[in-house]
């Protein structure tokens, strides 16, 4: 009884020391560390915030097997730049939901965020904020995504995403025909 | 690089979500990307998604102006100016005999115009399925009536996509010092026995200026400097008065291609005026409270190069629509009608050669969210494909 109870204190000092530091580690599927803001964390990744609340965050550096090292720093990166930025109400908000939340346009800095990310780089943060679950972040990159498409044209879409034409010539015509009033421009 | 896609279905969904609503063809285009987008931008559950995510901002597909058929002896002609790539028009000629007077989730009001004529026809069109529904004759009190408002009817509707479920209309009028009102049942088939009715002071009433916010409908009297709030709930009518305007107006009557009423961004009721090439803003900080000035738009330093000439600072435009929920109102200079983003302030010209003595636009506002006819794909079966039409009535999942 007496080594349960010592067992038992020593647990609870590690989380209490664990509690007190603002940052955790996390480690990449090819071995690298990064520190995140703890409070950001926990605020804009339901799967971290998660993994802190049950404790089981590791100090020597928390396994994200399915994320690379250049994901996770970008996604290490938008948590920081977010504990340091104020964020509006609209990001607060903890009740939206990524599926049926209306479109918050991006601020300033996020856009930035996305901006000199290179396409893999991007699909690749997608994956990430999907897996961690970051709503906010899923957001960002994905209108990030669809912009790239604004004003273009079908083949246009398809040079900039590498993306296969599976349509017959004929096929493209026919729908071209019927819905003719959206080509108004082309 | 790899491409988009290698990502999972529901990653490129999030993306096509994204896409602008306005104009609707940034869908097709998607659509016409690959065979597996076609799918996806096709699925009813897709569309369903996509209006939900954009339901702050349904696009302006187009307008109604009543346009004079010079050639055809002077009668009315209700036409309809699509937006472009927003969709496929029908009735080009537009209605012939008739004027717009309203529209709103999904369906316009249209009423024939003959002056002295007491059996005049009331009709509710669907710009998108072109469907056409002659209204019951009125109450004997057509030949005063002052002005008419359609709204949906279903309960608990989000008016995403309910334009082919129950609606109302709403027909005010004057007889008298009395203030009428009548109310049509789509789901009853008739109008309203008894009139609605209020003492009402004497007065021209204009007819074209109608807000709706949850359960109240308001119909602005700029002549009386009056809005006439009209609860959908009780139909009781109510009366609220305007800005107490420090300019050359008061005291007089305004004239009523100057004002329009507008939404705020959180709902509240917002009057919009037009006075020396500025959009003056007024709303309420509290329901029965005054009215306070909240915003100044100078038309001449915001528009974009050459979308607005400075120089045309000395033609008096006229505010002569108002999209209503989306803070946009239509201007009309010299003959070529603007759209003023009341949020963005962007300025852009959306028609031109306009007949110059029009009084009114009435816009149209909906998701067109078009299904395309996809060749059978390896990628699955063609889940949601029906012929082409935004009329599909869908079910939340």
């Amino acid at each position: 009884m007496e080594v349960d109870k010592g067992k038992g204190e020593a647990e609870e000092t590690r989380k209490v020391a664990e509690a007190d530091r603002d940052t955790v580690t996390l480690k990449s599927s090819d071995g690298k560390l990064f520190e995140v803001s703890k409070e950001a964390a926990a605020r804009l990744s339901t799967v971290l915030a998660g993994m802190i609340a049950g404790g089981s965050i590791d100090d020597n550096g928390t396994d994200l097997k399915q994320i690379g090292s250049e994901a996770l720093e970008n996604v290490v990166d938008y948590c920081n730049k977010h504990a340091n930025s104020i964020p509006s109400a609209a990001l607060i908000s903890s009740s939206i939901s990524f599926n049926t939340a209306p479109f918050k346009e991006p601020e300033e800095w996020e856009r930035k965020f996305v901006d000199r990310l290179s396409h893999d780089a991007l699909f690749d943060l997608v994956e990430a904020a999907n897996f961690l679950g970051m709503e906010r972040l899923l957001d960002v990159t994905c209108h990030k995504i669809s912009e790239m498409m604004k004003g273009k044209s079908p083949d246009q879409i398809r040079e900039v995403f590498n993306i296969k034409n599976d349509y017959t010539k004929e096929e493209l015509e026919e729908i071209r025909q019927e819905l003719a009033w959206a080509f108004y421009d082309d | 690089m790899p491409p988009l896609s290698s990502l999972p279905d529901e990653f490129v969904e999030e993306v096509l979500l994204r896409l602008p609503p306005d104009p609707p063809a940034s869908l097709v285009r998607a659509g016409l990307v690959c065979k597996r987008w076609c799918r996806l931008v096709s699925g009813a559950g897709f569309r369903r998604r996509f209006r939900e995510f954009h339901r702050r901002s349904h696009p302006i597909l187009g307008f109604l102006y009543d346009q004079r058929d010079v050639a055809g002896g002077g009668g009315h002609v209700a036409r309809f100016i699509p937006m472009p790539a927003s969709f496929p028009p029908h009735h080009h000629a537009g209605h012939r005999g008739m004027s717009p007077w309203d529209s709103r989730h999904g369906r316009v009001l249209l009423r024939s115009y003959h002056l002295g004529n007491l059996s005049s026809t009331i009709v509710v069109w669907d710009p998108i399925t072109d469907h056409r529904l002659e209204l019951p004759k009125p109450p004997p009190f057509s030949s005063e009536i002052r002005t008419m408002a359609i709204l949906c009817a279903a309960v608990g509707c989000d008016h995403l996509d309910c334009h082919g479920g129950p609606f109302l209309v709403v027909l005010m009028g004057t007889k008298g010092d009395k203030v009428f009102s009548y109310v049509y049942s789509s789901e009853a088939g008739t109008w309203s026995n008894k009139p609605t009715t209020s003492t009402w002071l004497h007065g021209e009433w204009v007819r074209d200026k109608v807000n709706w916010r949850r359960s109240e409908l308001y119909f602005v009297s700029p002549n009386n400097k009056r809005i006439i709030e009209y609860d959908l709930d009780t139909r009781e009518i109510s009366v609220i008065d305007l800005p107490a305007f420090n300019s050359v107006c008061k005291n007089s009557t305004l004239c009523p291609a100057l004002v329009q009423l507008t939404t705020m961004e959180d709902g509240r009721l917002e009057f919009t005026r037009v006075e020396n090439f500025k959009l003056s803003l007024w709303s309420r900080e509290v329901e029965d409270a005054g009215w306070v000035l909240s915003k100044v738009i100078d038309l001449g330093t915001c528009s974009s190069p050459g979308v607005l000439p400075g120089h045309w600072q000395h033609f008096c435009p006229y505010l002569i629509g108002s999209a209503e929920g989306a803070g946009v109102v239509f201007l009309l200079v010299k003959g070529e009608l603007f759209t003023v983003d009341l949020r963005s302030k962007q300025i852009t010209k959306v028609y031109g050669d306009l007949y110059p003595c029009i009084a009114l636009v009435v816009p149209y506002l909906n998701f067109y969210t078009p299904v395309l006819r996809a060749p059978s794909t390896q990628n699955g079966p063609n889940t949601g494909v029906v012929p082409l039409s935004g009329s599909t009535i869908l079910k939340p999942n």
